[in-house]
């Protein structure tokens, strides 16, 4: 049984038609150029916009949950997180627990350590580099303990070290048996840890399969209107301008 | 960390009440003349301590704590720091509603309650007004919204004077709006603490929201919490609370600004947990800005309001020049 099937999911101008289907322990990388509908298709995954069409949840349709309980299993790091107090970080990671209603700090301990921002815990958030913030939003979303991470661009202006680190921490969760879908733009990066890719163009899935199927010259030239040069074979995988 | 600063909150507010029945113009023993004035028995200190000193200080916490309250969720709710009741237009639109009862006797049925239904009804829809205009997600517009309609409300308030039936009912107005709790009888109460105990209630319910919305609407919709329902509701609870408060007391002004910014270090900056230490704190402020009044050299006494903005003001400036330097 798939963790999520969406069937002709729909928004009014912005998305048209998107299927595809996750299983658990997989990485989807949702990729194309801006504007393409990747947040919005995010955000209706997250029960923020609402989308026409069909989407089964573990087998049942994903309108049957509550709001509360959807957002147990769907937890949505958004694309530009910022804090409107100057929270402690332990009380932002504490905020992933609004939807179980506790302050479970088993939970918490577990996501501040997937993260790896445990030295951080009694910081300001607003006090932390970029980077460190990066990784403070997504233990936010870790320790609701979600089946299914949503990230929004969740690498855009880090560093190398905070890429690799919030992708690490995305590819983990993944392999406990839990599904992650990302919105990404470094193609390399998403040929390297995501299972299965959706190439996103003007609202419309133009492509969905592995990284080898979707990440072609022929596809990302026609969407990109770039000539871009492919080499999944190289360690790490190589997709740049020509 | 806010659960021992809430019983020393209490403790304080305790003291500053036992610190108003204290303070007059002439020196009675507080005890005995409770005592007496809950005995029914007819002696000054009775007099004075039950029917002149408790009301004034029962009124001034309960004013206080309205606008403790109202302030810290509206802050919350608007994500900025320099949201206040007064800053919004809310206070405007109260003293508008309860304003226009006085003059044109509107809302007959209601009686005695009616200046409070029309300053809730005045301070609800002024809020909504603003927040129709800028929207909750952008906090920047939010004070400018509130600016427009605070000035709205103020022209429709000099409407209102300007057709004043005489001049003392003008001078009267014009005293009310200034603020003030003395002269008010216990009754008032009946008003001000079903709109404690309700308004409080709504903002209390949402405090899970509050949190999320740190964060920012998405997330507060990605953890399944409705931004749209949660969000009125938060307003109906401001005002209640201003309406009620503005109804009894007129305009006291900063109160909702400065006391969450006071309290916010207190609360570990948590939105949601900042909302009852305000309305210790703004009960407290106003009963010794209260108690200040008093002590000020007889003759033409200040009034609260007047004192509260004296003071308020120059933090608000401090507050602004602090932002401005946050984000140069």
């Amino acid at each position: 049984m798939a963790l999520i099937d969406v069937r002709g999911l729909g928004l009014d101008g912005r998305l048209s038609d998107v299927s595809f289907s996750l299983e658990a322990g997989q990485v989807l990388g949702v990729i194309g150029p801006n504007g393409a509908g990747k947040s919005t298709l995010l955000h209706c995954l997250g029960g923020i916009l609402d989308g026409r069409g069909e989407i089964d949840f573990e087998g049942a349709p994903i309108g049957a949950l509550t709001p509360r309980l959807r957002a147990r299993r769907i937890g949505l790091l958004p694309q530009a997180s910022h804090s409107a107090w100057a929270l402690r970080v332990e009380d932002v990671v504490a905020l992933g627990r609004v939807p179980w209603g506790d302050q479970d700090p088993r939970a918490i301990g577990l996501a501040a350590r997937l993260a790896g921002i445990e030295p951080l815990m009694a910081r300001q958030v607003d006090r932390l580099s970029g980077g460190e913030q990066a990784r403070v939003w997504l233990a936010r979303v870790l320790a609701g303990e979600p089946r299914l991470l949503l990230a929004d661009e969740p690498i855009a202006s880090l560093d190398l070290l905070h890429q690799r680190g919030v992708m690490q921490t995305l590819r983990r969760y993944a392999d406990a048996g839990q599904g992650v879908v990302l919105a990404i733009h470094d193609l390399g990066l998403a040929a390297r840890y995501c299972d299965r890719l959706c190439l996103m163009h003007e609202g419309r899935a133009h492509a969905f399969g592995p990284p080898a199927e979707v990440l072609t010259e022929t596809h990302l030239s026609r969407v990109f209107q770039v000539p871009v040069h492919v080499d999944l074979a190289a360690d790490p995988p190589v997709v740049a301008l020509k | 960390m806010t659960r021992p600063i809430l019983p020393l909150l209490c403790a304080a507010l305790l003291a500053v009440a036992a610190l108003s029945l204290s303070v007059g113009s002439a020196p009675v023993p507080v005890l005995a003349g409770l005592r007496d004035w809950l005995a029914g028995t007819a002696s000054a200190a009775g007099v004075i301590i039950g029917d002149i000193r408790l009301p004034r200080t029962l009124l001034s916490l309960s004013v206080g704590a309205c606008l403790g309250l109202a302030g810290a969720a509206l802050q919350g709710l608007l994500r900025n720091p320099l949201a206040d009741p007064g800053l919004t237009g809310a206070s405007q639109g109260a003293a508008l509603g309860a304003a226009a009862v006085f003059y044109f006797g509107l809302l007959p049925w209601a009686g005695e309650a009616a200046p409070a239904l029309a300053g809730l009804a005045g301070a609800g829809a002024a809020l909504l007004l603003v927040l129709g205009l800028a929207g909750a997600a952008r906090p920047s517009q939010v004070i400018l919204a509130g600016l427009a309609i605070s000035t709205l409300a103020g022209a429709a308030l000099a409407t209102v004077l300007n057709f004043a039936p005489n001049p003392y009912a003008m001078q009267e107005l014009v005293f009310w709006l200034l603020g003030s709790v003395s002269e008010r009888g216990l009754d008032a109460l009946w008003v001000l603490w079903p709109a404690l105990l309700a308004g409080g209630a709504l903002v209390w319910r949402q405090r899970r929201l509050l949190a999320a919305l740190s964060l920012g609407e998405q997330v507060a919709l990605s953890m399944g919490l409705s931004f749209a329902r949660g969000g009125r509701l938060l307003v109906l609870g401001v005002a209640v609370l201003v309406g009620a408060a503005v109804s009894v007391a007129g305009g006291i002004g900063f109160v909702g600004l400065i006391v969450p910014h006071l309290m916010r270090p207190l609360a570990r900056h948590r939105p949601d947990r900042v909302l009852l230490p305000s309305a210790l704190a703004g009960a407290m402020l106003v009963c010794l800005a209260d108690v200040c009044v008093r002590l000020l050299p007889p003759g033409r006494e200040i009034k609260l309001g007047v004192l509260t903005s004296l003071l308020g003001a120059p933090l608000f400036i401090w507050l602004v020049w602090r932002e401005h330097r946050k984000w140069p």
